[in-house]
């Protein structure tokens, strides 16, 4: 077993996460579905938009993905749908709580190992950015919490293989120190 | 003593005036051809083998010729080599970029039984024989000779030889060879890329950086400084070379600056996109000791502006058996002198058109060399250098050439002849005695790099060469590769590229755009025009032996016959002739091929233009490309909640997609067969569960779409009722069957579609696309939950028994659960969602449950269904038992040709719908026509004998069909097959013909539904 440069932690994600489908939506809609959510949804690409324990993240043109804590999610889903009923608006929540493990990424370097893999200049990620990208043929988001902390999340059965991959790129031997301050 | 060796003085140091990399502090010993040398840190393996006085490193690929060292860099195109041990060894690497380090070992190539004495050699004899051509002229008839024909080839054919053992079948026994190092990628981002670490590219590199911007520089060797060694320069009152390493110790402080040595940059593609091949651990054992280090890395660079700084090659001088080892070229003599000191003779004779070698002249005179006289083909040459060589009591012969080398394994003697006014030398040629001969046809900008993104060149009468002319993409130049010398030169011009780059690029981030082509001005007029460069023709010149390419063994004739049959463009030349064609890829052959070619066809070269340089620059082994996909990481793997529990439980794994899904489950000794056996036999008369998890999902919800699912599938969808399942067929365009499932109304207007597991995000995007680009007028979403649920079918007799044994709070009764319903609720405290539908003919249930909760799940069913004697059972007893009730399955049954109506669901084609995809096409004459393959069961006379997988039916010498899925039943106890077949319907009951290999088998045609065909075993 190599030695590694970064600490490399896998989780089980606990959290609650809707994927939230909106399209077509006049500012009156929008802002009625931000009152339900209780988060404002970000409306730029790569961006989150964090209000407490709840975080938002844009995906696409029509598709967010909201964290939250898992005992609020039943309660969520219940007046997203009672909302979708009553105005007509174009909208889909699914509960997809279970569908993503998380690897915690930290370390000086975590931006040089990732772009062993990923066509991205991470780099110039700020905190708080998120992308989707493809890292070894697995789609996989990545969102940047801290300075030199990085989540990488995928789809569940993913999990192992991304693994192997980060351990294997991130072993010290093969440390690469690309531009810096 | 001759031949080549170490200069040192009396006390063993190097002579003061070296100044290269070697580190006689440190020895190393290492193996060439199974004999022990030593050398020094810092040596290439051929300066190492030039000191120990080993001159005969190859033999040559088509005629066998003794070959020696002709470079020092990644020109060589003779001294080619594998080096290391077993199945690490690595062919065709050259000696003269390959770094020693102790303990290196090497082989040469290309010869047998050994580099003295060589059984190919002899065909130089009958060199006559193999003109340019040969392949396309010779083993043509007769045909039927060609596999005789082909062995041979395959043997004199060829360079390096990978060691295969451990690989072949017959080597089942031999232990696993040690894995190679690993390999990795490397994606990047910068503003400038500056290619070459010469003095031109070093003053681009500090100029760009000082701004602040984001700079790689790139260089293939080891050191940085270019030709700085061998050149004889000064700048800001230091010698060049130094001036390059106290730049390069400037730069390395830089934190914007990333310096990448022994890195190639290997290609050049649109919008400046490079390759670069960084060779990490291949020169250093002890770098590769470390666990998890890699051997090489290759860079995806995607660069704001390139700036090329990648210098020059030298050419060779074309005179008779000018391949003979000994003979090199001039500057790389240099460079063994001032780098490594290598003296690489003792008694040289320079051949020259040009000044340069002059300066190799003096080089090898201070180091002690005898110089028998410089050859200059030029009339007059320059007064100051003819001084000079009079002080140093060195003789030159001006208007003279080498018109021939002497000697067998080693260059002996020239033959030197003064050239009269026509260029054809004189009758009586002086023979001088020699051991080295330093040649120098002049320099020709290294053009690769520029030309492989559609950069194109310009002759320059002056200079005797192409210089890059035109580009589209934004690659800049620096330095002698636009025809630059002299290093306040070389500096300025890198200087000036440098605050190029820049300008571009605050140019661009002000929101303007550069557009057109780039077009360079001429290389300033020089007064060093080369002269000629072929001594001319006469009988004893024919050509034969004149090397041109040196890797593919062609010759002047060779191209000069190519002219003659009419292979008038350069493109044509190089195909006919192999010239250029080699690992080499013509660093020292393109021009003088080009020369000559102009030359027998009375034109200008610049109205022929050079060939299409192609990546990569030099070879780029494929372990570079594959990186980190080998073993484990090949391709994505995939798990399910309930992997971990397979693998332990003797799951035999099968690839499904991306997943591994078990086979079936091998108790103790069993075999696959007796394990299939006792799953089917264990879940048809109790109980059995299996992981369905690797299905796709998806959920469509909006007010649309029952109308969109109408659309997609051949069924009515719209009118399933809420918590109601339908199989459901999908077409493509063109009629064809090509997935199918189960479709669950979660609500008014959520559907839940199941999908097979290989074809679980094909059919997404294939929603998504109809969605997106032709009904975007529907209103609703597609989301994909494969990942959400984790699913086991729980199938046979007692199957309800063993959910009735669990806390719930579903009514699993016959009356409450109806055949193609859905309930929710919870089970065993879990959330589900439950799904009675049967894909093996028994009472069964699919349970859906979110997948933190599968494992566990998976757990309480094994346990509730203990007492019952439960089994998990394989992805294949679930095929065996849908087979016996002749259900489909997709991808055995279908084949992208088939309809529903050839399978016998035409009951699922609604007859109803106005329109539906594949609907169309399914009314085309071919789709609704007589005679078409039909889907039929077949047993085979002999009840024992399983069919195999795909065999075809034979009757009346055509092909009536073939087998689409066969297995053994143990329900039935006998073979059961089901097939497509012409016309089946109407034959049912006759006898057809499966035709194997080795026998025909007779089989009937009966009813796909073998067992229980009433469907009475899953309606209890």
């Amino acid at each position: 077993m190599s030695e590694l440069l970064l600490d490399i932690k896998e989780h089980e994600y606990v959290g609650g996460m809707i994927d939230l489908r909106l399209r077509n939506a006049d500012e009156k809609s929008l802002s009625a579905l931000e009152e339900v959510l209780g988060i404002g949804l970000p409306l730029k690409p790569r961006r989150s938009v964090v209000e407490g324990k709840r975080e938002a993240i844009w995906m696409s043109v029509d598709q967010w993905l909201v964290f939250l804590p898992r005992e609020d999610l039943d309660a969520l889903l219940q007046s997203l749908e009672e909302l979708r009923a009553s105005s007509g608006m174009n909208l889909m929540a699914t509960d997809m709580s279970d569908a993503r493990s998380v690897i915690v990424l930290r370390g000086d370097g975590v931006r040089e190992v990732l772009m062993k893999g990923i066509a991205v200049d991470f780099l110039a990620f700020s905190v708080g950015e998120v992308r989707r990208c493809s890292l070894g043929g697995v789609a996989v988001l990545v969102r940047c919490c801290e300075e030199d902390v990085f989540e990488v999340f995928m789809f569940r059965s993913y999990l192992n293989f991304v693994s192997d991959w980060l351990n294997r790129a991130g072993a010290s031997a093969a440390a690469v120190k690309l531009f810096h301050e | 003593m001759t031949g080549s060796k170490r200069i040192t003085d009396n006390t063993g140091a190097f002579g003061h005036w070296i100044d290269g990399g070697i580190d006689n502090a440190t020895p190393l010993s290492f193996r060439f051809d199974g004999k022990e040398y030593s050398g020094f840190k810092g040596d290439t393996l051929a300066s190492a083998l030039l000191a120990n006085n080993v001159r005969l490193l190859g033999r040559s690929f088509k005629y066998h010729r003794p070959r020696g060292i002709l470079g020092a860099g990644c020109e060589e195109p003779n001294a080619l080599v594998g080096v290391g041990t077993g199945t690490a060894r690595e062919p065709n690497l050259r000696a003269t970029q390959v770094e020693l380090y102790d303990g290196l070992e090497a082989v040469s190539q290309n010869r047998w039984p050994s580099l003295r004495f060589d059984i190919g050699g002899a065909l130089g004899w009958a060199g006559r024989m193999f003109p340019a051509g040969f392949y396309y002229k010779t083993f043509l008839w007769p045909q039927r000779l060609w596999p005789f024909y082909e062995g041979i080839i395959r043997r004199i054919a060829g360079l390096g030889k990978l060691e295969t053992r451990g690989f072949r079948a017959s080597d089942a026994t031999a232990p696993i060879p040690p894995a190679a190092d690993d390999c990795e990628q490397m994606h990047v981002f910068c503003d400038v890329l500056v290619v070459g670490a010469g003095l031109a590219g070093i003053s681009a590199a500090r100029t760009a950086a000082e701004s602040g911007a984001r700079v790689i520089l790139a260089d293939e060797n080891a050191q940085a400084g270019g030709r700085s060694f061998e050149d004889h320069e000064q700048t800001e009152g230091v010698a060049a070379h130094e001036w390059a390493q106290s730049e390069m110790d400037a730069l390395r402080e830089k934190g914007n600056v990333v310096i990448l040595p022994r890195t190639t940059v290997c290609g050049h593609y649109d919008h400046n996109f490079l390759l670069m091949l960084e060779r990490v651990g291949e020169h250093d054992p002890g770098v590769l000791s470390r666990p998890g280090a890699i051997r090489r890395r290759l860079w995806r660079v995607r660069a704001r502006r390139v700036i090329l700084a990648s210098g020059v090659l030298e050419r060779p001088l074309l005179f008779a058996h000018n391949d003979r080892p000994g003979v090199m070229l001039s500057s790389a003599v240099r460079a063994y002198l001032r780098r490594y000191g290598v003296a690489p003779g003792t008694r040289a004779i320079i051949a020259t058109n040009n000044d340069d070698a002059y300066l190799t002249a003096l080089d090898l005179h201070a180091a002690g060399v005898e110089i028998a006289g410089i050859a200059d083909m030029r009339d007059a040459p320059d007064a100051a250098l003819l001084s000079r060589m009079k002080d140093a009591g060195i003789e030159v012969m001006a208007g003279s050439a080498v018109v021939e080398a002497e000697g067998k394994r080693n260059v002996s003697s020239v033959l030197v002849s003064q050239l009269r006014a026509s260029g054809r030398p004189a009758i009586r040629p002086r023979r001088i005695a020699c051991d080295l001969v330093a040649m120098s046809g002049g320099f020709t900008p290294s053009l690769h790099l520029w030309s492989h993104a559609g950069g194109t060149s310009k002759w320059d009468e002056s200079r005797d060469a192409f210089f890059p002319r035109k580009h589209m993409q934004s690659m800049l130049t620096a330095g002698a590769v636009i025809g630059v010398e002299g290093a306040d030169a070389l500096r300025a011009s890198g200087e000036q590229a440098g605050r190029l780059a820049l300008k571009e690029i605050a140019h661009e981030d002000d929101g303007h755009r550069l557009s057109g082509a780039r077009v360079l001005d001429a290389p300033a007029p020089t007064t060093k025009t080369p002269g000629r460069l072929i001594p001319g023709r006469s009988s004893n010149v024919a050509g034969r032996k004149h090397f041109v390419d040196f890797q593919n063994d062609v010759t002047v004739a060779d191209v000069e016959l190519a002219a003659r049959e009419g292979y008038h463009s350069v493109e044509l030349l190089k195909r006919y002739t192999t010239t250029g064609m080699a690992t080499d890829q013509g660093k020292t052959s393109n021009l003088n091929a080009i020369e000559i070619l102009s030359d027998s066809l009375g034109t200008a070269s610049e109205n022929l233009g050079t060939t299409t340089f192609r990546p990569p620059y030099t070879p780029l082994p494929l372990d570079a490309i594959t990186g980190m996909r080998r073993g484990e990481l090949f391709d994505p793997s995939r798990r399910t909640p309930m992997t971990s529990w397979h693998e332990a439980h003797g799951g035999d794994p099968e690839p499904v997609g991306q997943w591994l899904r078990p086979y079936c489950y091998r108790r103790g000794e069993e075999t696959r067969e007796q394990a299939i056996e006792r799953e089917i036999k264990t879940t048809r008369s109790a109980v059995g569960m299996i992981d369905l998890s690797t299905l796709g999902k998806i959920e469509i919800q909006g007010p649309d779409a029952g109308v969109f699912l109408d659309r997609v599938y051949t069924n009515m969808m719209s009118n399933l009722g809420i918590g109601k399942c339908r199989y459901g067929l999908m077409l493509n365009e063109n009629g064809f069957l090509f997935d199918d499932g189960v479709v669950v109304r979660l609500s008014e207007d959520r559907f839940l579609l199941h999908t097979t597991s290989g074809n679980a995000d094909v059919i997404v995007a294939w929603l998504e696309e109809w969605h997106q680009t032709e009904w975007y007028d529907l209103n609703l979403f597609i989301t994909s939950v494969g990942e959400q649920w984790a699913q086991i079918g729980l199938a046979g007799p007692r199957s309800r028994e063993i959910l009735e044994s669990l806390e719930s709070d579903i009514d699993f009764s016959r009356d409450s659960f109806a055949f193609l319903t859905m309930k929710t609720g919870t089970l065993a405290g879990m959330p589900v969602r439950i799904y009675r539908i049967s894909f093996t003919g028994e009472l069964s249930f699919e349970i859906a449950t979110p997948s933190r909760c599968g494992g566990d799940m998976w757990e309480r069913l094994l346990k509730a269904g203990e007492s019952c004697g439960i089994c998990a059972f394989g992805t294949e007893a679930l095929h065996v038992m849908r087979a016996e009730k002749g259900f489909i399955v997709i991808g055995d049954e279908t084949d992208g040709q088939v309809t529903p109506h050839d399978l016998g669901l035409g009951w699922a084609v609604s007859k109803k719908k106005k329109d539906f995809l594949g609907k169309r096409s399914l009314e085309r004459s071919h789709l609704s026509s007589e005679g078409r393959l039909q889907l039929t069961g077949l047993f085979t006379e002999d009840p024992e004998f399983v069919l195999p997988d795909g065999s075809y039916a034979l009757e009346g010498g055509r092909m009536i069909g073939h087998v689409t899925s066969s297995y053994w039943s143990p329900a039935l106890q006998r073979s059961i097959a089901m097939a497509l077949i012409e016309n089946a319907r109407a034959r049912q009951g006759e006898s057809i013909t499966i035709k194997l290999e080795d026998k025909d088998v007779s089989a009937k045609l009966v009813d796909c539904c073998f067992y229980d065909p009433e469907g009475e075993r899953q309606n209890v």
